[in-house]
């Protein structure tokens, strides 16, 4: 692990913390600091939402023209033919899991707070069922982000990094990339916080 | 994981006293109307489902359920779970009992005639 990752560890560790966590949903801003400066990271209103949209669509038809562009369902059947990875035994694997889980939870449900063995074996075994289901989940994940689908959704979060990122200069709050251009030249820990600072803001809810 | 201490902060007696004061006084939750983050939406999903579980311990409808038993994300998730599959049983049953009682009229030539009839 480089010293760049170290950092953005600790950046995304600092995120959790209940007090700042508390700051953040005040509002649909995420202010953050980078080499002693303010910065935000900001919801998008519709304009930029559909510039984003309008973007993706623009790469889309720019990556099926590519011969190496798959869907998920294509990239499916090549892992399988080519015996890397067979995609649909992981996802009746996570699906078994999932049962499992269910199981687990009938019978912790109705425990009593007396019952302090019979909660804590029952929590164990969930704790070891959610890492089997994410070891599944991550695998699915890693092989099918060469995706089209998967390509897509992070041309669009780069698209909105790049509209709703801003910088604090004398009171005021500026965009920091004056063009999308600009934001993809930027190879700073900078671009790769507010990516982790969007995401968070957006926290996989899509509302468009 | 920032989900559980969005839970945390969710069911703390500020926020939960904040969310019935915003239900029923129109109390401003966050600094924005509109335009809401996920962070914000899933935090709002917290809010009302702590809520809800207060009101159900108030109530008193579970005796296992406890302040402690709320405090725990995992036991909370069983019980959600739990609550689910008894309502699906519920239904299941009433569904069944409907079946059951389906009232029966005696035709012509005392042949029997069974009407579906769905009770509220």
């Amino acid at each position: 692990m480089d010293t760049k990752e170290i950092n953005l560890e600790e950046f995304k560790n600092t995120l959790f913390d209940i007090q700042k966590l508390s700051y953040m949903i005040q509002d649909n801003k995420l202010p953050f600091t980078y080499n002693k400066e303010c910065y935000r990271v900001r919801m998008p209103s519709q304009g930029e939402k559909a510039e984003a949209e309008d973007y993706r669509s623009e790469k889309q038809i720019e990556f099926i023209q590519r011969p190496n562009c798959k869907t998920k369902n294509e990239l499916r059947k090549i892992l399988k033919e080519n015996n890397v990875v067979d995609i649909d035994k992981l996802e009746a694997q996570a699906n078994q899991i999932k049962k499992q889980f269910k199981n687990v939870y009938l019978k912790l449900a109705p425990k009593f707070d007396e019952d302090k063995e019979g909660i804590s074996t029952e929590i164990e075994k969930i704790n070891e069922l959610q890492n089997q289901l994410q070891d599944v989940t991550q695998e699915i994940n890693k092989h099918l982000a060469p995706s089209l689908e998967d390509r897509l959704e992070g041309v669009y979060l780069e698209y909105l990094v790049y509209s709703c990122t801003e910088k604090l200069v004398e009171k005021e709050w500026i965009k920091v990339w004056n063009t999308f251009e600009e934001y993809k030249k930027d190879n700073s820990p900078l671009a790769t916080r507010a990516v982790v600072c969007m995401t968070h803001l957006l926290f996989n809810v899509r509302q468009f | 994981m920032i989900e559980d201490k969005l839970r945390q902060l969710a069911r703390s007696s500020y926020y939960q006293s904040l969310y019935k004061a915003s239900k029923e006084n129109g109390i401003k939750l966050f600094e924005n109307d509109t335009n809401l983050s996920g962070l914000q939406v899933v935090f709002l999903y917290w809010l009302s489902l702590y809520d809800f579980l207060y009101d159900t311990l108030a109530r008193k409808e579970y005796d296992f359920l406890t302040e402690k038993y709320i405090d725990s994300n995992v036991r909370v998730d069983a019980f959600l779970y739990y609550r689910k599959r008894q309502n699906e049983l519920e239904l299941a049953k009433s569904k069944e009992e409907q079946l059951r009682q389906r009232t029966k009229f005696k035709g012509k030539k005392g042949k029997q005639t069974y009407f579906d009839v769905e009770f509220a």
